[in-house]
C-alpha cells in the first residue's frame, strides 16, 4: 500500500515536471508518434513487394508486435525511467541519496524518473492495436497484460545489465545495447530466427517472452503457453531484485553530496 | 576603393614583414588548414571513447544478423527487383556504416543555445557552423572506417563475398564520404533549429526516419512502387545512403559520375540552407552581462 502511495506520488511529480514545459512535452510525444509511423511505411512496402507471408508472419501479426513493443516500452520509459540511468547513479555515487531515504531502494530509483517520448511510444502502441488488430475483450486483456510485463521484462533486463556496474566498474555501454536488442529482435517476425539464436531470445534477450509468445497468445489462446510464459517474465524479475540487492552490498559511497529536488 | 588591409600589406605591416595578398588559391588553403584542423580535432576526438566506438560496432553486426535472417527468408526463392541476398546483406552493410557514423551534432547544437555559450563563438575567427560541421564530420570519419570493416567483414561471413567487390568499392568510397557530408549537414540544419524550438530532439527523429524511409536504409527504393521511387532517388536522402550502397553492389560508372555530381549539388544547398538558417539565428541572438 505504501509502495503504491509512493508510485503515484512520482508519477504525479512526473507528469507535473513534464507539463511544466507543455511546449516540448507535446513535440516529443507527436515526434515519436511521427517517428514509429515510418516502420508501418517499410512493413507495409516490404509485405506488398513479397506478398503477406514472412516465415509464417503476415503484416497484421507484426504489428501486434510493434504495438505491443511500442505500447510496453514506452510504459517502461515513462513509469521506471530511471533504469537507464542505473550505471551512471551507481558510478558516480549519485546511489547515496536513495540509500538514505526509508524506501525500499529499487523501486525508489527506478520511479524517480520519466522519460518523456515513452507517453508518445504509448500512445503509438495503443493506437497502432486499435487500428490494425481484431478487437476483443480478451484480445484487449492480453495486450494490455502482455504490454505491462514487456515493461517490467524490459526493465529487470536493463537493472541485472546495469548492476553489472556493482560488479565490473561502469557496464553502462554494454547495459544499454543489452536493452536495445530487446526491443529490437522484438520488432522482427518471430520465425525468421532458428536455432542458438532462439535460445537467445529465450533467455538473456528475452524477445520472444515479451513480444513472439504474447503474438502467439494473441492469435490462439493456450492455457499452459501463458502460466509457462508468465513464469518465465516472473524468474526474470525476480532474478533482476536479487541481482541489484547483491549488488547494493558491494556498493562504496563516494561521499557525493547532492540533493534531489 | 583601397581597403585598409591593402594599405598595410603595401606598407609592410608592424613587424616590417609584408603581409600575404588575399588570393584564391591562399584563401583556400587557408580555409583548408583551419578546417582541416578542426577536423582532425574531431577525429582524435572519437578515439577517445572506446567503449561506445566497441558496442556501435557490436550494434552493427547485431543489426546484420537480424537483417540477414529477415531477407534470407524472403529472397529464398531468388532475387526481387534485382537484389541478390548478397548484394542486400552489402548494401545494408554500407547504409548502416553511413547512418551510425554520423553523430549527434545537433545536441552540442541545442547545448550551446540553451546556456547562451554560442554567442562566446560569434568573436571567433571562423563561422560557428562551419567549425561545428569540421568537428563532427572529421569524427563521422574515423567512425565510418571500423563500421565500414566491419560490416564487410560481417556481410562476408554471413552471405560470401560480394561480386566485383574491388571496383563497386573503388566507385563508391567517395560517395561514402560525400554521403556522410550530406548527413552532417542534415544533423547541423536540425541543431540550428534549437534557435527557435526548445527542444530539436524530435525533429532529429523524424528525419532519421525520412532517412530510414526514402533513404533506402534498411530497403532499397527499388522496392517501392515506381511512382514513389522515382520521388525518393532524387531527394538528399537517397544521395547520404541509397546512392553509394548501390553503387558498392552494382557498380557503373556513368551512375557513379550522376551521383558525386548530385551529392555536390546537394552538399551546396544544404550548407547555403545552413548559412542562411544561421544568419536569421543571429540576429535572434541577445547577449545580456559581460
Amino acid at each position: 500500500m505504501k509502495l503504491m502511495r509512493l508510485f503515484s506520488h512520482y508519477v504525479k511529480l512526473n507528469l507535473q515536471s513534464a507539463m511544466e514545459y507543455r511546449a516540448a512535452f507535446l513535440t516529443q510525444v507527436f515526434g515519436m508518434i511521427l517517428n514509429n509511423s515510418a516502420f508501418i511505411v517499410f512493413w507495409l512496402v516490404l509485405f506488398r513487394a513479397v506478398g503477406d507471408d514472412i516465415a509464417g508472419w503476415g503484416f497484421t501479426a507484426v504489428m501486434f508486435l510493434w504495438s505491443i513493443t511500442a505500447f510496453g516500452f514506452g510504459l517502461a520509459s515513462v513509469f521506471l525511467g530511471n533504469a537507464l540511468y542505473l550505471s551512471r547513479i551507481i558510478y558516480t555515487g549519485e546511489l547515496d541519496v536513495y540509500l538514505l531515504q526509508p524506501k525500499p531502494i529499487l523501486p525508489n530509483v527506478l520511479w524517480s524518473r520519466s522519460i518523456v517520448s515513452g507517453w508518445g511510444d504509448a500512445a503509438y502502441g495503443l493506437v497502432l492495436f486499435g487500428l490494425t488488430q481484431p478487437l476483443s475483450v480478451a484480445g484487449i486483456a492480453i495486450f494490455l497484460g502482455f504490454g505491462v510485463a514487456l515493461a517490467l521484462v524490459l526493465t529487470a533486463i536493463r537493472v541485472i545489465y546495469h548492476s553489472l556496474t556493482f560488479y565490473f566498474g561502469n557496464a553502462e555501454d554494454f547495459a544499454t545495447t543489452a536493452g536495445e536488442l530487446v526491443i529490437l529482435f522484438s520488432m522482427y517476425p518471430g520465425g525468421v530466427f532458428d536455432g542458438p539464436t532462439m535460445w537467445l531470445l529465450h533467455s538473456v534477450i528475452p524477445a520472444a517472452l515479451v513480444a513472439f509468445i504474447p503474438a502467439q497468445l494473441f492469435a490462439s489462446f493456450d492455457t499452459t503457453l501463458l502460466l509457462a510464459v508468465l513464469a518465465a517474465d516472473a524468474l526474470i524479475i525476480a532474478g533482476a531484485v536479487i541481482v541489484f540487492a547483491r549488488g547494493v552490498r558491494r556498493y562504496e559511497s563516494g561521499n557525493r553530496i547532492g540533493a534531489r529536488l | 576603393m583601397r581597403s585598409r588591409n591593402d594599405d598595410r600589406a603595401a606598407a609592410g605591416g608592424r613587424s616590417g614583414r609584408p603581409f600575404r595578398v588575399n588570393t584564391a588559391s591562399g584563401t583556400i588553403a587557408r580555409l583548408a588548414r583551419r578546417y582541416g584542423c578542426i577536423l582532425r580535432y574531431g577525429a582524435r576526438n572519437q578515439l577517445i571513447y572506446l567503449r561506445s566506438f566497441i558496442m556501435r560496432n557490436f550494434f552493427l553486426i547485431v543489426i546484420l544478423f537480424v537483417m540477414h535472417r529477415l531477407w534470407r527468408v524472403i529472397l529464398a526463392d531468388g532475387p526481387i527487383v534485382g537484389f541478390t541476398l548478397v548484394q542486400m546483406l552489402w548494401y545494408l552493410a554500407v547504409t548502416e556504416a553511413i547512418e551510425l557514423s554520423r553523430g549527434r551534432l545537433f545536441q552540442d547544437i541545442q547545448d550551446d543555445v540553451r546556456t547562451g555559450a554560442v554567442v562566446y563563438t560569434l568573436a571567433r575567427p571562423y563561422p560557428y557552423p562551419a567549425f561545428e560541421f569540421a568537428r563532427w564530420f572529421g569524427g563521422a570519419l574515423v567512425r565510418l572506417v571500423p563500421l565500414l570493416a566491419i560490416g564487410f567483414v560481417s556481410a562476408l561471413a554471413l552471405v560470401g563475398p560480394l561480386p566485383r567487390f574491388a571496383y563497386g568499392i573503388s566507385l563508391a568510397l567517395p560517395s561514402i564520404v560525400l554521403g556522410l557530408a550530406i548527413g552532417t549537414l542534415w544533423v547541423l540544419l536540425i541543431g540550428l533549429l534549437a534557435f527557435w524550438s526548445e527542444d530539436v530532439t524530435p525533429f532529429y527523429w523524424i528525419y532519421q526516419k525520412i532517412v530510414f524511409i526514402f533513404g533506402g536504409m534498411f530497403l532499397p527504393i527499388d522496392y517501392f512502387p515506381e511512382w514513389l521511387a522515382a520521388i525518393s532517388r532524387v531527394l538528399p536522402t537517397a544521395f547520404q545512403a541509397y546512392w553509394p550502397a548501390r553503387l558498392a553492389v552494382a557498380p557503373d560508372a556513368a551512375v557513379a559520375m550522376t551521383t558525386y555530381a548530385g551529392q555536390l549539388v546537394w552538399i551546396a544547398g544544404l550548407a547555403g540552407a545552413c548559412a542562411l538558417l544561421f544568419a536569421a539565428a543571429t540576429k535572434r541572438m541577445h547577449a545580456h552581462g559581460g
